[in-house]
């Protein structure tokens, strides 16, 4: 943690940075403001809110980060729940540097971005592409994202949740898209069924008049 | 943490349903059924198949049906929804408690209708019978079958409910118990819309009334879809105009129809 931190900022640093990982793990994530995590595949899933991911399936991450404070931002660090595998890492702007920091005992993994600054008020984008974990059909998993952005002599953590489903996706198309998909060709079949019989109708009142 | 029943079950009944409402209506326009059981008696005169009471039932309890699934629907999954509620103005991610309290006041209307509706035909047309699956439903059922798959030319003539419209029935008076049951428990017990995302695991039991609720929700929704497939088609016209006016022309009854099961209400 401290080799990871240390790329970022100095001991102080460190210090705030894990006070505050230690604080925002024990509280949800409505309280903070200044980071989304949103997968490509976003859907808000049965019964709640969160955005959605497909289990087993590499997906793009898109982090949006805004400097809430009056001072400018100097990194991001993004912490990734131990079941993803991490593929790429990029950022929306050049001058970003971007570092891998390997899961140690107790640490979880993720990726710093480093110089540049996110003025006051300003935000920045970053993307991870990542390896969903797999997960059972009734047992979706919701995975949290902790985001610490780094200020000159401070930091601010979201934490940001996840939920990882079995794969709601066949060929690419949404299962309710299908469902319904089928369900409007059922009534379609009908009405053609019933334009046809019309067309009998009429055919059969002309050939008698 | 969300934990309705996963997608693949919910739309996948009615994703199966639907392509076998699809290949029936191929096969079926491709050859169409006609009834080679000899008429047992004839009819005279255009006969009534439903009273107004039934009917009424029928249709109040269709629109009631429909308002159920659209409002549950809209609780399983806002995002399919949200385009649907988008368009009428309607909110719905913050009103999450309006759509249950509709849901619920529909689901009560629902069981209203079927007191009406249990005290009418039960008490008053002593109908019950009529509605219990028989041996020759199954026989009729069989021989449908084997027509449909082109084993046999023969296709018997049709009671007023056929074994798939009893059996409709039947799923209704369960699935609706099962429906009120794990409904009524997540309203007192396990009401998530009132919790944050993350609670909820916390307060669902481990028999899983939602995913229960959801998938029993689905099916019905998939049966619901068949019947309104079925009342539309060519061959039952004569059963859906009754439905409307509550007749049968005595035409339609000598060619298609058993005149014995059709009598009376």
């Amino acid at each position: 943690m401290q080799r990871h931190v240390g790329r970022v900022g100095g001991p102080r640093r460190i210090g705030a940075s894990l006070t505050l990982v230690i604080m925002v793990l024990s509280l949800p994530s409505q309280v903070f403001a200044g980071a989304t995590v949103e997968p490509h595949y976003t859907h808000t899933k049965a019964h709640g809110s969160v955005p959605t991911s497909i289990g087993g399936m590499t997906d793009s991450y898109e982090i949006r980060v805004t400097n809430v404070r009056n001072v400018s931002m100097t990194g991001v660090i993004v912490y990734i729940p131990t079941d993803f595998e991490l593929i790429n890492e990029s950022a929306s702007e050049v001058g970003w540097i971007a570092r891998r920091l390997p899961a140690q005992p107790g640490v979880l993994g993720g990726v710093s971005w480093n110089g540049r600054e996110i003025l006051p008020g300003m935000s920045a984008t970053f993307f991870l592409s990542l390896r969903n974990p797999d997960v059972g059909l009734f047992l979706p998993a919701v995975e949290t994202f902790l985001i610490v952005q780094t200020y000159p002599g401070g930091a601010l953590a979201t934490r940001e949740p996840v939920e990882i489903t079995y794969p709601t996706r066949l060929f690419g198309i949404d299962y309710a898209t299908l469902a319904f998909t089928l369900v409007a060709v059922v009534f379609l079949l009908l009405l053609l069924d019933g334009i046809v019989s019309l067309k009998r109708r009429q055919k059969m009142l002309t050939a008698k008049t | 943490m969300p934990h309705g029943a996963p997608e693949i079950i919910a739309y996948g009944v009615v994703a199966l349903f639907s392509i076998g409402l699809i290949l029936h209506w191929a096969r079926r326009t491709v050859t169409p059924a006609s009834v080679t059981e000899p008429p047992q008696s004839e009819a005279t005169e255009d006969l009534t198949a439903f009273d107004r009471i039934q009917r009424l039932f029928h249709w109040a309890t269709l629109a009631v049906l429909l308002m159920i699934i659209i409002t549950g629907f809209a609780l399983y999954d806002p995002s399919t929804f949200e385009p649907v509620a988008a368009a009428l103005g309607i909110p719905l991610h913050s009103a999450f408690p309006s759509y249950v309290l509709a849901h619920v006041i529909f689901s009560a209307s629902f069981a209203v209708l079927l007191g009406v509706h249990v005290v009418w035909d039960v008490k008053r047309l002593r109908a019950l019978r009529r509605m219990m699956p028989a041996a020759q439903d199954f026989r009729d059922g069989l021989l449908r079958a084997r027509n449909f798959f082109s084993m046999s030319k023969k296709y018997p003539r049709m009671s007023k409910y056929d074994a798939f419209m009893k059996s409709f029935h039947l799923y209704l008076i369960v699935s609706s118990a099962l429906l009120a049951f794990t409904g009524i428990y997540q309203y007192f017990y396990a009401s998530w819309w009132n919790v944050l995302w993350f609670l909820h695991s916390q307060i669902e039991p481990w028999w899983r009334p939602t995913v229960i609720h959801d998938i029993f929700g689905f099916i019905l929704i998939a049966l619901v879809v068949g019947h309104l497939y079925f009342g539309l088609l060519r061959v039952n016209r004569p059963l859906l105009r009754a439905m409307i006016y509550g007749k049968i022309s005595k035409s339609e009854v000598n060619r298609r129809y058993r005149l014995d099961e059709l009598r009376g209400t």
